[in-house]
């Protein structure tokens, strides 16, 4: 991937993320529900570390999350250095991987969320916060990694963004669905 | 990015290394701080969107227009019946009316009997919810008045009926309101007829828990539930809903305000609520809080 792509696929990364941060923040639901909308950010963030981790920098990364943190009255810095922590061991594994398969990335993903979710928990509770009850929670997870098929589908067909690999180009990028 | 070098290579330069662990402990660092000194990085935070929010409203404003029309616009359907159960309801309405009339009459003779003047000092600051939390976990909104109105942390804020949470956070333009429903939410409240005193407390339902009841038995649903202003934490007789009965027999409150479409709040004045400025000082007795003298935490 030349340098330019990659400073594009950046650029797009932070203004997807500001337009999704920007839609949750607007007041349109004050109702209290049994049930936490899947957390689309995370997705995105998490494809994009998988898919192309060079266009998703570290201090953007960080700075994202944090930002995340501060606008939706969350522990500052707590889901930040969490996911943050997630996403370089996601970026890692999609560089190690020869062979990335969506079954495979998904799977990552899965992962992935399940373990930012323990992490904010666990640490949430040592750290003696009030957190909130865990079945909203892990139906949030549980959401969110359903979500994600459809939002990689909707980024590679919408932005083609698909998983470059130098070892193997070739390879069929995705099966999505 | 070279491109004759590997992605191991790229990934694992030493640069790269110190620079996430960089942003990780920074990212604990601020977590930390939080944890230890919450009022000064709750008020960091308060500022931050301070700035940024009410500058978004431009863009926000017609977004939320445009949903809540369409919103609107798939409530056409029913209009009719609509339409129906209103002039019914209005039919109804046209006796209480007249029954309103009569007791205001009645209430006006006896103010004038007991020459009461009614307090002064219940002003409000009428606001609009600029944004909200943006997850169901916590249940707060974005007001956008600030201190630059005199609002200050702890008033009350109410819709046309009823109270829908208190201030907590402020910045310039824009305060940040606790709705009754979040799980840090916990209010004094007196029991209309028996008297009761008990804590409204949210859990992240339409209908906060009655807890610290003395005597359930004599609490039936249906009975109105105010605000007592106990411990001075609030103003009295502000109405927050009704006592209903959920499915595992526990009380709850059925808010009176309107959730469901929270556009406008009125912020109450209230001078005399106790200001939470640091952390320690509201654990110790009065005579050592007078002692000590903390500059530092003064941040204005």
């Amino acid at each position: 991937m030349t340098k330019f792509k990659s400073f594009k696929y950046t650029l797009a990364f932070l203004l997807i993320s500001c337009v999704l941060i920007f839609l949750r923040l607007l007041p349109l639901d004050n109702f209290p529900r049994d049930w936490a909308a899947p957390d689309l950010l995370l997705c995105l963030f998490l494809a994009w570390c998988l898919r192309c981790p060079e266009s998703a920098p570290i201090i953007l990364l960080g700075f994202l999350f944090l930002a995340q943190d501060i606008f939706f009255q969350r522990p500052p810095g707590l889901f930040a250095v969490s996911a943050f922590a997630v996403c370089e061991w996601c970026k890692r594994k999609s560089f190690q991987a020869e062979e990335f398969p969506f079954s495979l990335e998904w799977l990552t993903a899965s992962i992935a969320i399940l373990m930012i979710f323990f992490l904010t928990h666990v640490s949430s509770s040592l750290s003696l916060i009030p957190t909130p009850k865990l079945h909203l929670g892990l139906r949030e997870v549980f959401l969110t990694i359903m979500a994600y098929p459809f939002v990689v589908l909707i980024l590679h067909f919408g932005l083609g963004l698909k998983t470059f690999r130098n070892k193997s180009l070739s390879s069929e990028p995705g099966r999505e669905g | 990015m070279a491109q004759n070098t590997t992605r191991d290579d790229y990934y694992s330069t030493p640069i790269r290394r110190l620079l996430v662990w960089l942003v990780a402990i920074l990212l604990i660092g601020i977590f930390i701080l939080w944890r230890i000194d919450n009022p000064r990085v709750e008020r960091f935070r308060a500022m931050i969107i301070d700035t940024i929010v009410p500058n978004m409203n431009w863009a926000m404003a017609p977004v939320t227009a445009a949903v809540n029309l369409t919103r609107d616009f798939k409530s056409y359907k029913e209009i009719v019946e609509q339409n129906q159960e209103l002039r019914r309801e209005l039919q109804r309405m046209k006796s209480w009316k007249e029954a309103a009339l009569q007791l205001e009459q009645e209430n006006a003779r006896l103010l004038e009997l007991n020459n009461l003047v009614v307090d002064p000092k219940h002003t409000f600051v009428s606001s609009i919810v600029l944004a909200d939390s943006g997850s169901p976990f916590s249940q707060t909104v974005l007001l956008n008045v600030g201190a630059r109105d005199g609002v200050r942390d702890g008033w009350p804020a109410l819709d046309g009926l009823g109270l829908v949470g208190r201030i907590s956070g402020i910045g310039k333009t824009s305060s940040r309101l606790i709705l009754l429903t979040d799980t840090s939410s916990r209010i004094p409240v007196i029991i209309q007829p028996s008297g009761q005193n008990a804590l409204v407390s949210g859990d992240n339902t339409i209908a906060p828990t009655i807890d610290f009841l003395k005597d359930p038995s004599v609490v039936r649903p249906g009975d109105r539930v105010v605000t007592s202003g106990r411990a001075g934490t609030l103003l009295p007789d502000l109405l927050i809903g009704q006592v209903v009965r959920d499915r595992n027999q526990r009380l709850r409150v059925k808010l009176a305000a309107e959730y469901e479409r929270l556009k406008f709040v009125r912020v109450l004045r209230d001078n005399k609520t106790t200001e939470i400025d640091s952390d320690g000082s509201l654990i110790l007795p009065k005579s050592k809080r007078n002692n000590i003298q903390n500059p530092d935490l003064k941040l204005e």
